[in-house]
């Protein structure tokens, strides 16, 4: 005859056991890290930022809040950022931002070499008919004093012979 | 309701409330409000009736609307 088992023998294995999950473990510590991360940008939270705007048409006729921060209306096509203030008369002031490229300064510069390139064609001809006369003038003036040249030397040869 | 109680407070002992109102940190962090506030205690009332003018323009409305539809919550008008 058997001896009548003890009722905790079966009970400490159908019983849930605490174990030792690593994965939740890092689980818990990655929710505490996030946690405590998002509590400092509650703190510091941009007021509101406004909406995605069409145009700035939009912007104007949209209403904020009369609590004197900034709100932001990016253009939906990314060209611009309208900003829209209550200032403290009352009055709301829109601000518009533009994107700056660097490549805009580089073509800045290139912009007076084109000018020059795409000038007219009567402009062109009046410089270059400036430019004939201006050789023409210099080819009469060389051309006179070399027959000044000329006259002078036969007039020294003719003295030196007599 | 509160609002209601504040506006019947403001009618009753105008002084009193604006006392209250820039005692409030609240109201007062607001730069709207303060510069109203601080208008008024300083007696330039044109300043914080051009203020009203220009809120009711950007809000779309006239002085006299707005005027009309408060007294018209008191059953005034």
């Amino acid at each position: 005859m058997q001896p009548y088992p003890n009722p905790n023998y079966y009970a400490q294995y159908t019983q849930p056991q605490p174990q030792y999950n690593p994965y939740l473990q890092r689980m818990e510590n990655l929710q505490q890290f996030q946690s405590a991360l998002q509590q400092p940008t509650v703190a510091n939270q941009i007021p509101a930022i406004g909406k995605v705007v069409e145009s700035m048409d939009i912007v104007k006729v949209t209403d904020i809040p009369m609590d004197g921060n900034v709100y932001y209306f990016p253009k939906a096509d990314g060209t611009e950022i309208y900003s829209k203030q209550f200032m403290t008369n009352g009055q709301t002031r829109i601000l518009t931002f533009k994107p700056f490229l660097e490549q805009e300064g580089n073509n800045s510069t290139d912009e007076p070499l084109k000018s020059q390139i795409t000038l007219s064609d009567e402009v062109t001809g009046a410089f270059m008919k400036r430019f004939d006369d201006l050789e023409m003038q210099m080819k009469e003036i060389l051309s006179k004093s070399a027959t000044k040249n000329t006259t002078s030397r036969s007039k020294k040869e003719v003295v030196e012979d007599e | 309701m509160n609002n209601m109680l504040s506006l019947m407070q403001a009618a009753k002992n105008p002084q009193a409330f604006l006392q209250n109102i820039a005692k409030n940190n609240q109201v007062m962090s607001n730069p709207l409000a303060k510069n109203a506030v601080e208008m008024y205690q300083s007696g330039d009332i044109e300043g914080v009736k051009s203020m009203a003018e220009n809120l009711c323009k950007e809000k779309g409305v006239t002085m006299d609307e707005v005027k009309n539809n408060i007294l018209s919550q008191f059953g005034m008008n």
